[in-house]
């Protein structure tokens, strides 16, 4: 079985065009905004107050509209990814996991995280940008300013990378640690019945709180440890900041700049930090998504055959219970029957032909339409038409011929907009078997995959089941069966043995 | 106005000490000034030094901004653990109230969450809460703190009360912005929870569609599920936006507020130049800053408010008076009927129990035997029919003066890890000696011990002396020797016996029944007296 690598990541790179350029402008614009800030000041320094405030009052209304205009593209963005991936994520459950309910939620967190990805790209292009801020620091404050910001902002990132990288370290570590610390306390809320009944409530209570404070304490390290991180980024800026108005200062005393060169030497120092801050912190996600949109992107479906191909194809398949490797070639119109007992292997040696189990040695291939009919399987939330007809127009006068063939003609089944609830419970076995036989017959399936129906059907069912498909010749069948299958005449048998290992 | 009432009432359940919310308001008010302090500061170092008043001022001003840059982020990290700790002390009380609260449920409804992953969820649950402090009451509270200081500074200004004007427009804006904000809180929620209901309706369809997937695939119609799960998706993606919108307006009010306030206070100046770019560049700050910080108490609010109302979902108020306990402890019981949905259990049950005597109650497995007892113990919904103690109804009684009268044991008793005093107390204290009773049902145990495994059989007797520490007058016990041998059965009856309580007992021991006075048996819902 061949994983599939799908071409997704195409699609990643195309959607992250548009966070950069939105990265890059936010950052000319913030940098643009502080040169304003700067000019407004100087004026109204000067006494020039009513040009002074409108520049301060425009450099706010900008700033403001073009956070708000990144913000709203890069939701945009991220609501569309979301859709994508989760009409996406059903294609990641065509081989069922073997931990079902584990993998639906690492999708999940994939999904999150795989949807920040336009964010995370516009905050690394916007640091990267903010680069161009030492320029304009060059030509407010001079040589000496600019050299200052560059050896600060080379030092500050490495710095900001890992404070970022370490607290979402931290984070996680603190998670794992509360689910069993969070263990003791959801137990005594399991037992807090027995305590009422002796009257000691209070003190249950009480000592859910005691066990609270246990994992609060743990939780207080972790967050001491972050915020001590983050403390060496916050006095960084700070200092910064202060070295440069200290350089802008004696500038200006010694009448070399003018004041409002300083301050926008000081302003746009300051907004290059606010910036590469951002980035820094942010740092620890871009992996997260990073490695989401991997586990996203990557499909894996059961190989096909291709054109020209048998419907089923195994070459030197070995599977449990099999004497020697099987090479088979299964036709349409061909039968063929897998027997044994209980125990021996029918059902893996089945989904091994059809690609839902890797094969321990060998190759299996499958082309067309398969239709799996057994006990165990599964039947949509929905109404009997969408169970049956799966979208397609069928004419209900097909589906009911086809009901009455299987003996489902009335009571209940003859209304198509029946609600068949979760997974069908109110359903016998007998007849979730016929509706799984006739969803596959409608959809024009080339190949019937039967496995172990004899258990669930009575002798007139098994006989009305027999006849639809003799009808049907030129159908491909796979049948496994303890006793009494389906198949009445076959074109090849495939006898199991049970091993003891 | 609804949606903060509720908030308010989470507040109010996990109110913190004193000395931790001045702490972290302090904290909070110092480190907000050291910010504002700092820019203005840089800023003011500038601007006289481009008026070059000398090198001892400048040097003074540079002195106090590099110490204020030192000292902010120390300031701002005791302010963060601060404010954890106060979340924290907030977190303990919330769990406390949802101890209480689902300690008080019905049996049924206790019975049908407690397996489920509900617990968890509201543990869960009281941990987002906590943001409700750190995000918002915290920040807020030093905010405004904060911004009022510097209005008061603003007044100490050269320009002789000239400014007064300007404050008052100042805080008349930041008050109508705050107004603004607050309003915005039921329209927000309102969509919301429209956005959950979308979110847990595509994430029913996914789970069901997942495992129909493999079948579907195979037959070649994977895209019938992929666009069915597509328009679920979409009108995620939809509420989500509305969502986006509303906050965007939202977002608008504290610019606008901004940018009103800087055009009043150029319009209102009664002074010139130098203090007067003090003034702008705080009150640009101060105010714009809180604004901002009510913004995201907001938006806090909003999205606690789902945590808060499963939490609200759990409450429950049983119906129960504050009467003291009766001076008669007979049992009279009187037509009591319970069904639990469709199916009756009981179907006028009646009873009269003289104190201290012993009663069996038999019958067939399922029949409601424990249903009755529970009843009995009012630890399950009113029923129709009347159960009084004495002439008291049983609904009259005080909780705390019943369960020190009244004890029930029930058939799985779990509560027995831990230090053998506090397993057998849980928190009550008692005149028995407890190492004494526990002998007398064959347990070997000092109080400083530890248990960690007991045996079913084991917990049964121990639960039995657990029961029976606060002297109850009335004790009613499920299937109590079920797990046990004669000789175990044998000493447990004569521990009880010693007791000279009323003894209700469900079981199937023909032992216990001989014990007893009268036996009786549950059949059909009613209750007959078996003479022997």
């Amino acid at each position: 079985m061949a994983v599939a690598a799908s071409t997704s990541s195409n699609q990643y790179r195309v959607a992250s065009r548009g966070p950069a350029i939105a990265g890059i402008s936010q950052t000319l614009v913030r940098l643009a905004c502080a040169v304003a800030t700067g000019v407004a000041l100087g004026e109204l320094a000067r006494g020039a107050i009513v040009s002074g405030s409108t520049v301060l009052v425009l450099t706010l209304v900008v700033r403001w509209m073009i956070t708000w205009l990144i913000e709203t593209l890069n939701a945009a963005c991220e609501r569309s990814l979301r859709v994508r991936w989760h009409v996406r994520s059903l294609s990641q459950m065509i081989i069922p996991p073997t931990n079902q309910r584990e993998s639906r939620h690492d999708l999940d967190v994939a999904i999150e995280q795989a949807s920040n990805a336009p964010t995370m790209t516009t905050i690394a292009r916007a640091a990267q940008s903010s680069l161009l801020g030492v320029v304009v620091v060059f030509w407010a404050g001079g040589w000496l300013c600019a050299l200052i910001v560059v050896a600060l902002v080379a030092f500050a990132v490495p710095v900001y990378v890992r404070v970022g990288t370490r607290s979402s370290q931290l984070a996680d570590n603190y998670q794992q640690r509360r689910a069993t610390l969070q263990g003791r306390q959801l137990s005594l809320l399991r037992h807090v019945f027995e305590l009422r009944a002796l009257g000691s409530l209070p003190h249950g209570a009480d000592e859910i709180a005691a066990a609270t404070g246990v994992e609060q304490n743990a939780a207080m390290t972790a967050l001491r440890l972050a915020l001590q991180s983050s403390l060496v980024t916050e006095f960084l800026s700070g200092v910064s900041i202060g070295l440069v108005a200290m350089v802008v200062g004696f500038g200006l005393l010694g009448n070399r700049i003018s004041l409002i060169h300083a301050l926008v030497a000081v302003l746009v120092t300051s907004e290059m930090f606010s910036i590469i801050r951002r980035f820094g912190a942010e740092f620890h996600r871009r992996d997260d998504a990073d490695r989401a949109l991997a586990l996203l992107a990557s499909t894996a479906e059961p190989l096909s055959g291709g054109e020209n191909a048998a419907l089923v194809l195994t070459a030197q398949l070995i599977s449990v219970g099999l004497a020697t490797p099987l090479s088979i070639s299964i036709a349409a119109g061909n039968r063929v029957l897998i027997t044994g007992p209980s125990g021996a292997g029918k059902t893996t040696l089945l989904e091994t032909m059809i690609g839902w189990r890797p094969p321990t040695f060998g190759v299996s291939t499958t082309s067309g339409r398969v239709g799996v009919v057994r006990p165990s399987g599964h039947l949509l939330a929905g109404t009997l038409r969408d169970n049956l007809c799966l979208g397609v127009n069928h004419r209900d006068d097909d589906v009911f011929s086809l009901l009455h063939e299987l003996g489902l003609g009335d009571g209940q089944f003859g209304d198509l907009d029946l609600a068949i609830g979760d997974d069908a419970r109110t359903l016998s076995s007998g007849e979730r078997v016929k509706l799984l036989l006739a969803r596959a017959l409608l959809a024009s399936c080339d190949v019937l995959v039967i496995d172990d129906v004899a258990g669930v059907l009575d002798d007139e069912s098994r006989q009305l089941l027999r006849g639809v498909i003799e009808r049907r010749p030129q159908l491909a069948i796979l049948e496994a069966a303890i006793d009494r299958p389906l198949l009445t005449t076959n074109d090849f048998v495939i006898a199991l043995e049970l091993h003891h290992a | 106005m609804r949606e903060w009432q509720r908030l308010g009432v989470w507040l109010r359940r996990a109110k913190p000490p004193r000395g931790d919310f001045a702490r972290a308001i302090g904290t909070g008010v110092v480190a907000n000034l050291a910010g504002v302090t700092l820019l203005a500061g840089a800023v003011g170092l500038l601007v006289t030094s481009s008026h070059q008043p000398g090198l001892r001022a400048v040097a003074g001003i540079l002195i106090v901004i590099e110490l204020v840059a030192f000292l902010r982020s120390p300031v701002r990290f005791a302010e963060r653990m601060a404010s954890h700790q106060l979340g924290f002390d907030a977190v303990r009380g919330w769990r406390r109230w949802l101890t209480l609260t689902v300690g008080s449920w019905p049996f049924q409804r206790w019975s049908s969450y407690a397996s489920g992953d509900l617990l968890d969820r509201a543990l869960r649950d009281t941990d987002e809460l906590q943001d409700l402090w750190l995000r918002g009451v915290i920040p807020v509270t030093s905010g405004l703190i904060g911004v009022l200081l510097s209005f008061l500074a603003i007044l100490l200004f050269p320009g002789r009360g000239g400014w007064w004007p300007v404050a008052l427009a100042l805080g008349a804006t930041v008050a109508l912005a705050a107004g603004l904000l607050l309003s915005q809180l039921a329209p927000l929620v309102n969509i919301e929870r429209t956005l959950r209901r979308a979110q847990s309706e595509r994430t029913a369809l996914r789970v069901s569609f997942v495992s129909s997937v493999p079948e579907i695939a195979l037959l070649g119609r994977k895209s019938f599920l992929e666009g069915s799960l597509e328009s679920s998706a979409r009108q995620v993606a939809r509420a989500e936006q509305r969502l986006e919108r509303r906050r965007t307006i939202v977002e608008i009010i504290p610019w606008a507020a901004t940018a009103l306030m800087v055009t009043l206070v150029s319009a209102l100046r009664p002074t010139s130049a130098l203090v007067w770019l003090l003034v702008v560049v705080m009150v640009g700050l101060g105010a714009g800053e809180i604004l901002q910080v009510l913004r995201q108490a907001l938006d806090t609010a909003v999205r606690v408010n789902a945590a808060s109302e499963r939490l609200d979902g759990l409450s429950y108020l049983p119906p129960f008076e504050h009467g003291s306990w009766p001076e008669s402890s007979s049992l009279h019981v009187e037509n009591l009927s319970w069904s639990s949905g469709n199916a009756a259990v009981l179907l006028g049950v009646s009873l009269d129990v003289v104190p201290r005597t012993r009663i069996a109650i038999t019958g067939a497995s399922g029949v409601g035997k424990s249903t009755l007892l529970r009843l009995l113990a009012r630890l399950e919904e009113t029923p129709r029919g009347s159960v009084k103690v004495g002439d008291i109804d049983l609904d009259q009684i005080d909780e705390v003066a019943l369960r020190q009268h009244l004890a029930h044991v029930g058939p799985d008793c779990e509560l027995f890890q831990g230090v053998v005093s506090d397993v057998m107390l849980q928190g009550r204290s008692t005149s028995h000696d407890v190492t004494a009773d526990l002998a007398h049902v064959g347990l070997q145990a000092d109080l400083k011990d530890s248990w960690t495994q007991l045996s079913r059989g084991e917990q049964q007797r121990a639960s039995v002396v657990r029961a029976l520490l606060s002297d109850p007058e009335i004790v009613l016990l499920d299937e109590p020797t079920s797990g046990l041998g004669e000789r175990e059965t044998a000493m447990v009856l004569s521990f009880l016996k010693a007791s000279k309580a009323t003894i209700l007992v469900a079981t199937h021991d023909a032992l216990v029944m001989d014990w007893c006075d009268q036996v009786y048996q549950l059949e059909g819902g009613t209750l007959a007296r078996v003479t022997r």
